[in-house]
């Protein structure tokens, strides 16, 4: 079992950390798990986040906390193996399939999800949402990729200076 | 949250994923969604990070004038109409195209044409190298002057340019670069070597580094190398010419290969056999002395195989005309009988990144990209048996552009 590396003496593979969400709700993950996380990454190696304490994460509610570490404790043993060079076919295949299931979900959450991969840079998830998104709007018109993400309707202003535009561009929309 | 909140950096890394390099009109729809996405495509930090698509070919095809073609997908509108009178009178031929930049030449000079703006700079031939040009001995390449790494106006600076021509007579090549910047030529100091003789007179040649490289028989390469690096010796040094003799020749067809830069930056070859595309890169071992050799590259063979073609049938006709339609492999490769001929196309070009390769066979242009996949390039065809490409003339210029937010991306 490759040992993941722990900044202090403690029994590295198994130290737990505690978070906490912006509605008070504490989640124990392993210290690895959370180290995915660049901003949490820092703390965890200076020791924090364990015993009583806990890292408060104010950006973060429960729901879209636990979705993230769901992903994390995932992926964790093969971020710990260095990008898994000695992975086989089947555990990517198999982390790809979860990938495909973790954002098959519903477009609110998926945006709790893209804030917080982005507050909490996590890497391979930031890139995961940003290709759910792209697959979103991929073949799409410049409307349809404003109501598929929720824009507000353009005001008049806006509305004129997309025709001059669409005028001058419309051969791009084939 | 809503998402017109959504980060710049969040945005950006959707963008970059959208599927620009087949399809670059999504991009220029993103430039459409709202004033805010404009500015995030637009922004020179961001458009380093996409590389332009093929945009389309210039092929020369005498006695007509120099064409251009466009890539499948690529609808012609407004903006291109420069790009479809390229040749400013007759007798003008397309010599290359890098960096957005064309080269063209008649008898008397050459042209260095930028599309996106219209501009033309003249340059006239080398004096000492003249009077060798009427006999067609003539391989250039254009260099677009490397800018420096991090700066922010790299996309939008100079249209600083070199030309380099090189022609052998009697097996001995001299060959000569014109700099914009000093607006004079310089003549390289020769390679000691004789009984050279270029494989391709047509094929433009590849760019590496600060080099320019040109395929000679055998496989071997004769390399122009301006004047290195450092900026303040530019002046003094000359380029300098000298010949890569790598201690294997690949098998290939003479008529059917190509140099090119590989996406890694090396100096690569790419030839068609049968029915497979094989590539080598120019690799250096330290224990043969310095010898170099012609490496297979990863993926180097790109294999249309029987279960690709599916069953072979009598010789089929093509159905009427499908331009700027995107064919799979499966039906390009069913359109032609395979036994006819050893190679199933010929390779007629490369874009500069290796990605993108030109095949021609029964009087059209096929387009395969290379790029992400190299085992599945998709395969369309661009240009279909509206002229013949004389053999003289097999060789097409790959063009590489965007257009967005109003300008043209190179």
């Amino acid at each position: 079992m490759a040992a993941p590396e722990s900044g202090d003496g403690n029994n590295g593979a198994a130290r737990m950390v505690t978070l906490i969400s912006s509605d008070n709700t504490r989640f124990e993950v392993e210290a690895a798990a959370a180290s995915l996380s660049q901003t949490l990454q820092l703390t965890i190696l200076d020791g924090g986040g364990g015993g009583g304490d806990g890292i408060p994460l104010p950006n973060v509610d429960s729901a879209t906390l636990s979705k993230v570490l769901e992903y994390c404790i995932k992926h964790a043993p093969a971020a710990a193996n260095g990008g898994a060079p000695n992975a086989t076919a089947v555990d990517r295949a198999e982390l790809e399939r979860f990938d495909n299931e973790f954002v098959n979900i519903d477009q609110s959450v998926l945006y709790s999800l893209i804030m917080a991969a982005h507050n909490l840079e996590i890497e391979g998830l930031q890139s995961l949402v940003a290709k759910k998104v792209a697959d979103m709007i991929k073949g799409k018109s410049p409307m349809e990729i404003r109501r598929t993400l929720g824009f507000p309707d353009p005001t008049p202003e806006e509305q004129a200076e997309m025709n001059a535009h669409m005028l001058e561009y419309g051969w791009a929309y084939e | 949250m809503s998402p017109p909140f959504l980060p710049d950096d969040v945005v950006r890394e959707i963008l970059l994923r959208l599927p620009w390099h087949d399809d670059p009109s999504c991009l220029v729809r993103a430039t459409l969604v709202c004033k805010h996405w404009r500015g995030l495509v637009t922004d020179p930090g961001f458009l380093r990070r996409v590389r332009p698509p093929v945009f389309g070919v210039f092929l020369n095809n005498p006695p007509a004038d120099a064409h251009f073609v466009p890539a499948a997908g690529c609808v012609q509108q407004p903006c291109i109409s420069s790009l479809l009178r390229p040749a400013p009178s007759r007798g003008w031929f397309v010599r290359d195209s890098r960096r957005g930049l064309v080269l063209l030449s008649n008898r008397a000079r050459f042209l260095v044409w930028d599309p996106a703006t219209d501009d033309q700079v003249a340059v006239p031939k080398p004096p000492a190298l003249c009077d060798c040009f009427f006999h067609g001995l003539l391989a250039d390449a254009l260099l677009r002057r490397p800018t420096t790494t991090d700066d922010d106006d790299e996309r939008s600076s100079s249209s600083s340019f070199r030309v380099a021509v090189a022609l052998i007579e009697d097996g001995v090549a001299a060959a000569a670069v014109y700099s914009s910047d000093t607006g004079a030529w310089a003549t390289a100091r020769p390679a000691p070597a004789a009984g050279l003789r270029f494989l391709w007179m047509e094929k433009p040649g590849a760019v590496v580094g600060e080099a320019a490289h040109w395929l000679l028989s055998g496989c071997r390469v004769l390399k122009l190398q301006h004047a290195g690096g450092g900026d303040q010796h530019q002046q003094d040094e000359a380029p300098a010419l000298s010949v890569l003799e790598p201690g294997n020749a690949p098998a290939v067809d003479d008529d059917n290969v190509q140099l090119m830069r590989t996406h890694d930056g090396a100096l690569g070859l790419i030839a068609m056999t049968g029915l497979a595309l094989r590539r080598w890169t120019l690799a250096t071992t330290a224990r043969e002395g310095g010898m170099s050799w012609w490496t297979p590259c990863d993926n180097s063979t790109i294999r249309f195989d029987e279960s690709i073609l599916g069953p072979r049938r009598g010789h089929r006709r093509y159905p009427g005309r499908f331009r700027d339609e995107k064919l799979s492999l499966a039906s390009a490769l069913a359109l032609l009988d395979c036994r006819e001929a050893p190679a199933w196309g010929r390779i007629v070009g490369v874009d500069e990144d290796g990605a993108t390769v030109f095949l021609w066979r029964m009087y059209s242009i096929f387009m395969l990209r290379l790029q992400p996949t190299p085992t599945t390039p998709r395969v369309s065809k661009i240009c279909d048996g509206y002229f013949v490409l004389k053999p003289r003339w097999k060789a097409v210029y790959p063009y590489s552009c965007f257009f967005l937010g109003g300008n043209i991306v190179t």
